[in-house]
């Protein structure tokens, strides 16, 4: 699907990286005016060029103060019939838009759940420290690579711009006030299960949402819990983790001590650390968390790729190879 | 941080601080030691190197993520204030003058905010002086082409005046660009009057609060986002400042923030006993309140704010992560990131307390850009003690940033810091002292928790 990127976010660029994964075509990126500079010349675009009809906007998830801009492009797409994307919904909002999402249809995993699902396939489980830690470009490496290699992959991915790439989105209803911790842990067990007799796929990927050790400024989920559902829910045969950059982990001894932690918290083995270069800092003004993503030497075009792609393509040969002469250790 | 209540412990303890060589050989020494070691305490010093955290990120936020752009929009003043940092009372510090910012320089100032601020969340712009409201005409044109630039993000303008230009038609403008407006108030006429006057030697009282009352008139609701700045000085009385913002019809509805000015007190031994004394007596009823021996009528508003100080220092405190081995004392922003001031000739500095008259200061000017060595040595100031900071007891709860620092002004040494660093250690020890009467007072400081 031809489709074009606004505003031009962290998010995106990932995006503009994986240009061409799975029939993603990206025309061009556009952005506010000030930050439209950190869009590489060649990939800018001026929204109101006209576009394939096919071209879709993706917009983010609630931006009052870019309303006004934001009704202004709505103006341009709703004229040349281009849909509009949004991650996430926003109730208040007015302008016309489709929801950016991939879910089971609730009737076919509700119900008692009574019993642990095996998954009869090898699932790949990317976590973070924190939030914005990378795990989406993780994710949609992991799965290139994957896919390279032969195989069928089938995703559930922490961000909703997975979507894009036929990845399954959150299930809704682990932000769910209303069903317990021990519940939700059953039916996403039971939701895996679902998706693996649907799509019938070689391998499973998912990405978690949320942090290892960071608590969270989501109020839907304060606590980091969404690590203990997955971890619990599936049973992972490789976990890779993203760390921040300046997180002193720099010894094989703290790596040992690290993976020690997660496993008498979690119950997992982690195959492999990745180092994203991205920080995460609070906000003296607002209070809240917010996360960098630190560019490699300038904003060149072949700089694009924010983190260290070579090496974690590296280590997912290695898992592959692992796997196909099963001596994997987890 | 933990208080010891066992005679015995403290008793133990005392011997262990004194040095005492069969102290480590006491079985029941040994057995307490152990026994803190395993709560997280008492443990091994394991930091060998002294850098601040962010130094390894400096390029980044230089480049991409200055927070608040501070304009200095003019040098020149209406009022010729008594303790003004720019009065000539001050050798390290420019004078009043008539120097203004162009157009020109003003654009070239927020178009290096914009270009330097794409990581950042917000866009936040204030206008400093002299009065800035001397320029309110190029605070306007500033205003605009911000709005014009910014489409995505949060916008929000500060200015700090001193009133007197604050006319009703000019509060509406502001106002309705969601400007964050600080007015400097002393309190009622005579204590306001005292130092806040106008280059003919009259006071601005009066002027001040018409326009306020005006505005009050006319936007009722609206007139209740200005805040108040309010400076102590030696002569102060203060339970009459407190009083007139606490009951004046006016201005009771305010925020207030209250400031002291003790550098203007010189080497008068009697007049910093005097100021200080005054404080202290504020501070102590505010905690003789804390224990319930004394009712929260008799505490002004003022002294709650030591207690915001001690609540950040407990919870300090009673951190029991372990150490790294690469650390740094709390004090220095990101210079040149968290805030950018650029005065009117487009010099840059870190921000509008620094001293304009010292190169040490100056990290760069609008054509150049930042010189990212001279940030690094403001942010990385504890280098300059880092022998004393490496085994010092006091390194997490520390806070000095070089402005600060007094200094020749060409380089601040060891010594110039060391002043500042027993300042700290006074300071920390007092709270120490605090925390433990409180506790005597029946009066526990939960984590987190805030009266």
């Amino acid at each position: 699907m031809k489709t074009v990127l606004f505003p031009y976010t962290d998010d995106m660029e990932v995006i503009l990286v994986h240009d061409g994964f799975r029939d993603l075509q990206i025309i061009g990126a556009d952005s506010f005016p000030e930050n439209r500079v950190r869009i590489p010349e060649s990939r800018r675009i001026d929204l109101s060029d006209s576009v394939g009809a096919e071209g879709l906007v993706i917009l983010p998830d609630t931006l009052p103060e870019g309303e006004e801009e934001i009704r202004r492009i709505s103006g341009i797409t709703r004229e040349r019939g281009i849909p509009v994307l949004r991650r996430i919904t926003d109730e208040t909002d007015r302008l016309n838009y489709e929801p950016l999402k991939k879910e089971l249809p609730v009737d076919e995993y509700s119900g008692m759940v009574d019993k642990r699902y095996p998954i009869p396939v090898p699932v790949v489980m990317i976590v973070s420290a924190g939030c914005s830690c990378g795990k989406f470009e993780t994710h949609l490496t992991v799965s290139e690579e994957f896919e390279k290699a032969g195989y069928k992959v089938t995703d559930l991915c922490s961000n909703p711009l997975g979507a894009l790439f036929g990845m399954y989105t959150v299930p809704p209803f682990l932000d769910s006030g209303t069903i317990g911790y021990g519940e939700k842990i059953r039916t996403l067990n039971k939701y895996v299960w679902c998706v693996y007799q649907k799509e019938k796929p070689d391998v499973i990927i998912l990405s978690v949402p949320g942090g290892v050790f960071f608590r969270t400024d989501d109020p839907k989920e304060p606590y980091g819990e969404y690590l203990g559902i997955f971890s619990q829910a599936v049973e992972a045969d490789a976990v890779i983790l993203n760390i921040y950059d300046d997180m002193q982990i720099d010894t094989q001894e703290d790596m040992e001590d690290l993976a020690t932690n997660l496993q008498y918290r979690f119950g997992f083995s982690v195959y492999s650390i990745m180092r994203q270069r991205v920080i995460a800092r609070r906000n003296e003004e607002t209070g809240i968390y917010e996360y960098y993503h630190l560019p490699l030497a300038g904003r060149k075009e072949e700089d694009l790729v924010i983190n260290g792609k070579d090496e974690l393509k590296e280590t997912v040969a290695v898992l592959i190879q692992e796997m196909q002469e099963g001596t994997s250790e987890v | 941080m933990i208080t010891l209540k066992d005679a015995e412990e403290y008793a133990q303890f005392s011997r262990l601080s004194a040095n005492e060589n069969a102290a480590l050989k006491n079985e029941g020494i040994v057995k307490n030691l152990e026994k803190y070691q395993q709560m997280g305490y008492l443990q091994e010093n394991c930091v060998t190197r002294i850098e601040h955290p962010e130094v390894p990120y400096l390029e980044y936020y230089l480049q991409n993520r200055i927070q608040y752009l501070i304009l200095q929009v003019t040098q020149q003043c209406n009022l010729r204030c008594g303790y003004c940092i720019y009065s000539g009372a001050y050798p390290h510090q420019r004078t009043h003058s008539v120097q203004k910012v162009t157009w020109e320089t003003a654009k070239e100032a927020l178009d290096y905010y914009l270009e330097h601020s794409t990581d950042a969340s917000r866009v936040t712009v204030g206008f400093y002086g002299g009065e800035p409201l001397l320029a309110l005409g190029l605070i306007k044109r500033c205003v605009q082409y911000v709005k014009d630039h910014v489409k995505g993000k949060k916008i929000a303008f500060h200015i700090t005046t001193n009133g007197t230009l604050l006319d009703p038609e000019t509060f509406a403008y502001l106002n309705e660009q969601g400007f964050q407006i600080l007015i400097s108030l002393d309190g009622g006429k005579t204590e306001h009057d005292r130092n806040r006057r106008f280059v003919d030697g009259t006071g601005s009282f009066d002027v001040i609060m018409n326009n306020i009352r005006r505005i009050r008139e006319l936007y009722p609701e609206d007139v209740k986002t200005i805040m108040f700045n309010a400076v102590m000085t030696p002569q102060s009385d203060l339970s009459c400042m407190m009083e007139t913002f606490r009951t004046d019809e006016v201005l009771s509805d305010h925020h207030v923030m209250f400031n002291d000015v003790a550098d203007a007190l010189g080497d008068d031994p009697e007049a910093h006993e005097r100021f200080w004394s005054l404080r202290r007596f504020e501070y102590l009823k505010f905690y003789l309140a804390l224990g319930n021996k004394l009712p929260w009528s008799a505490v002004s508003p003022m002294a709650e704010r030591a207690l915001s100080n001690l609540y950040t220092t407990y919870e300090q405190m009673q951190g029991r992560e372990q150490m790294t081995s690469c650390m740094h004392h709390n004090g220095p922003c990101v210079a040149g990131s968290a805030r950018l001031f650029v005065t009117t000739n487009g010099d840059l500095y870190p921000c509008q307390n620094v001293s304009e008259l010292y190169d040490y200061f100056r990290i760069g000017n609008l054509r150049d850009g930042i010189d990212v060595e001279k940030v690094r040595r403001l942010v990385n100031n504890g280098i300059i003690t880092e022998n004393r900071c490496i085994d010092c007891w006091k390194l997490r709860l520390c806070s000095i940033c070089s402005q600060n620092i007094k200094f020749g002004g060409k380089t601040i040494t060891e010594d110039d810091k060391m002043v500042n660093c027993r300042q700290q250690e006074g300071l920390l020890l007092d709270y120490l002292m605090t925390i433990a009467i409180l506790r005597d007072l029946d009066y526990e400081m939960d984590y987190g928790a805030k009266r």
